[in-house]
């Protein structure tokens, strides 16, 4: 064999032969290893963030294209082992896609808008339930149950106010650097509150005898 | 001559070899940037005099509404008039 190949590229025609034949070969390697490694390289910039909370009995699921190149959300996958597909518009940077859904979501597929056959799987991440943060000044009050009459919150020492309202409400008494009293009005609650606390307060309606709230 | 050919076209294709890999590797150094990143996006819930915010990361703030919306790359919404409800790069998949 190797005697052949001596005698072969021995001649001009021979040499041009095999040099064609390798070069060709390397091309030709080279060019796939190219699309290959296009193709992973473009799959590592889509950048999908998929997020979904719990809504009105069902869940509400946001796509937000967080990188630079453009995808389109091809199918979600629910939690029972189903898909949805879906074909949306492009989203560029920054643009966010969001669907109302009855089963929990588990994973999207989106896929490259300038090369469709460049896709990637991204997990949908789940959600958490945390207190609203009271300000370290401040004191935040929940009147709840708003019944069938009005009350009033009146509040003294380091701030002083007083509120007469007859639905829910919740505000701040800000700023206060140290204890509040207060003083309550067809409302059960707490007497007084430290500055960085939630005060909450039920209506507590007196009893009426049956009567309408305009015969009280 | 055929053995000096050989060995130009092997190094030749070894430059470009790396050549073509360079955005290949790249891309997953910047891929695996990004993910820590979103690893740490989180968000903070607090009372204003405007009433419930929520402050994502790089500056981006909105208020919470009873719907949920986006802040910044998460999502959040007000459950009751002390809690809310949110979903950020941060936390735990579904599945």
């Amino acid at each position: 064999m190797s005697q052949i190949l001596e005698e072969l590229i021995a001649e001009p025609i021979g040499l041009v032969i095999a040099m064609v034949i390798l070069i060709a070969g390397a091309v030709g390697g080279l060019y796939s290893y190219w699309t290959y490694t296009n193709h992973v390289t473009l799959q590592n910039y889509l950048w999908p963030i998929a997020e979904v909370v719990p809504y009105k009995g069902g869940y509400y699921l946001g796509i937000v294209n967080t990188g630079y190149e453009p995808f389109v959300v091809k199918q979600i996958y629910l939690s029972g082992g189903s898909t949805i597909s879906v074909n949306t518009k492009p989203l560029t940077h920054n643009q966010w896609f969001a669907e109302a859904l009855n089963s929990l979501p588990v994973a999207v597929r989106v896929c490259s808008a300038i090369e469709p056959s460049v896709c990637v799987v991204a997990p949908v991440h789940g959600w958490s339930m945390d207190e609203i943060g009271v300000p370290p000044d401040a004191i935040l009050v929940v009147v709840n149950g708003s019944g069938d009459c009005g009350w009033s919150l009146t509040w003294y020492d380091w701030s002083g106010g007083t509120i007469s309202y007859d639905k829910d409400i919740t505000f701040l008494i800000q700023p206060v650097y140290g204890d509040v009293h207060f003083i309550l009005n067809n409302l059960l609650g707490p007497s007084e509150a430290s500055p960085g606390s939630v005060a909450v307060f039920n209506v507590n309606c007196p009893s009426n005898n049956g009567l309408p709230p305009w015969l009280w | 001559m055929f053995t000096a050919v050989v060995l130009a076209i092997a190094v030749a294709v070894g430059v470009a070899a790396v050549a073509i890999t360079w955005p290949m590797v790249k891309s997953s150094f910047d891929r695996s940037s990004w993910s820590s990143s979103m690893g740490m996006y989180k968000v903070g819930l607090t009372y204003t005099k405007n009433g419930p915010y929520a402050y994502a990361q790089n500056g981006v703030s909105a208020p919470l509404s009873s719907s949920p919306s986006p802040v910044g790359y998460c999502i959040a919404y007000k459950y009751n008039a002390t809690t809310a409800i949110y979903s950020c790069p941060s936390n735990q998949p579904t599945g």
